[in-house]
């Protein structure tokens, strides 16, 4: 069982780390985030059914954790180790371009979050609607609010 | 905004890629860092508490006072290591099969239940505490002093679990504060 759950794990482990960059903004606390996970990955799995998709199960679980878990209160230390006027690469533009987006996507709510990464991971709305525990229409309703939201975020970015 | 550029940045963002052994080693310690830390704080809280229950007898005078008191210390500690455990519960409990809303509704209602208890059971400690030191003494100016700032501590002491624990109820509602 330990291997085809490390198999399973080893196919989605972006899934992870995705949430963990997500909800947690040290290096710290995104390694506890991500053990959490796996902790309850973990426990979870014997009773896992295949009922929903893999990754539906992994998301839901790395999204739960990630929301009634609460990070350690340490300072944020921020620093540029470039100037900014240098000439980037196309690598460090999408870099730059990731940036920015996880900055705008931190200012929304925690579930807002949630449903934005969902749909960004090309999720329906009926496995985000699983996920999350509300109507699809709801989902769709809310996707508009959301990017909206993160439009006007980004345009003063 | 280009809802493909954002979906191809999130998709294909670089994130660590740890190896098979690697993921292996994390299973097999299944280590859960705020259980590991919380089971810690258990530990520690439970030899002080030791500590103090084998010396309160002789060198607190504790075969002085009033039986029902020497109960009152015991039963305090035996609940502040309830609610640690409670903690510990909580903390490791399965979040697997349901829905994020189901999830965070249970959780949050298991976490003021969880809080009820971490009032109660540290106001019995501290009044138990409070009364065992207190009981027989003759009162003077200087004791109504001291007990006065005791008393002062622990309602500071108490704003500001309040405090904290408000918060964390207040992260888990704004969840759902839209209309789902």
């Amino acid at each position: 069982m330990e291997e085809e759950f490390l198999k399973i794990l080893d196919r989605h482990q972006a899934i992870l780390h995705k949430t963990c960059r997500l909800y947690r903004d040290t290096e710290a606390d995104r390694e506890d985030l991500f053990q959490e996970i796996l902790y309850h990955l973990w426990k979870a799995y014997p009773s896992f059914q295949g009922k929903s998709k893999i990754s539906t199960w992994i998301y839901r679980i790395a999204l739960n954790t990630a929301l009634a878990t609460f990070r350690r209160n340490e300072p944020m230390l921020l620093f540029s180790a470039e100037l900014p006027q240098r000439k980037m690469t196309v690598n460090e533009e999408g870099d730059e371009q990731l940036a920015q987006m996880l900055k705008a996507m931190k200012k929304l709510k925690e579930v807002d979050r949630a449903i934005l990464s969902l749909y960004l991971d090309d999720m329906t709305y009926e496995q985000i609607a699983q996920i999350i525990g509300i109507t699809s229409s709801n989902v769709g309703a809310r996707l508009h609010r959301i990017k909206t939201k993160l439009k006007a975020l980004l345009s003063k970015a | 905004m280009d809802l493909d550029k954002l979906k191809s940045n999130w998709q294909n963002q670089a994130v660590p890629n740890l190896s098979l052994e690697q993921m292996k080693d994390l299973v097999k310690t299944g280590k859960h860092p705020g259980l590991v830390r919380s089971r810690k704080v258990l530990i520690m809280e439970s030899v002080a508490w030791s500590l103090f229950l084998l010396l309160f007898y002789d060198a607190f005078d504790g075969h002085q006072k009033p039986w029902w008191l020497n109960g009152l210390l015991g039963l305090a500690f035996l609940l502040l290591l309830a609610h640690h455990l409670m903690g510990i519960r909580l903390m490791g409990k399965s979040k697997a099969n349901e829905s994020l809303a189901i999830s965070l509704t249970s959780y949050r209602s298991e976490l003021q239940q969880f809080i009820r208890f971490n009032f109660s059971s540290r106001l019995l400690a501290m009044a138990s505490l409070f009364l065992f030191f207190f009981y027989g003494v003759e009162w003077s100016g200087k004791r109504y002093l001291l007990s006065a700032g005791m008393l002062g501590l622990m309602v500071i002491q108490f704003y500001f679990l309040q405090r904290f624990w408000q918060g964390r109820i207040s992260n888990l509602d704004q969840y759902w504060e839209e209309e789902v």
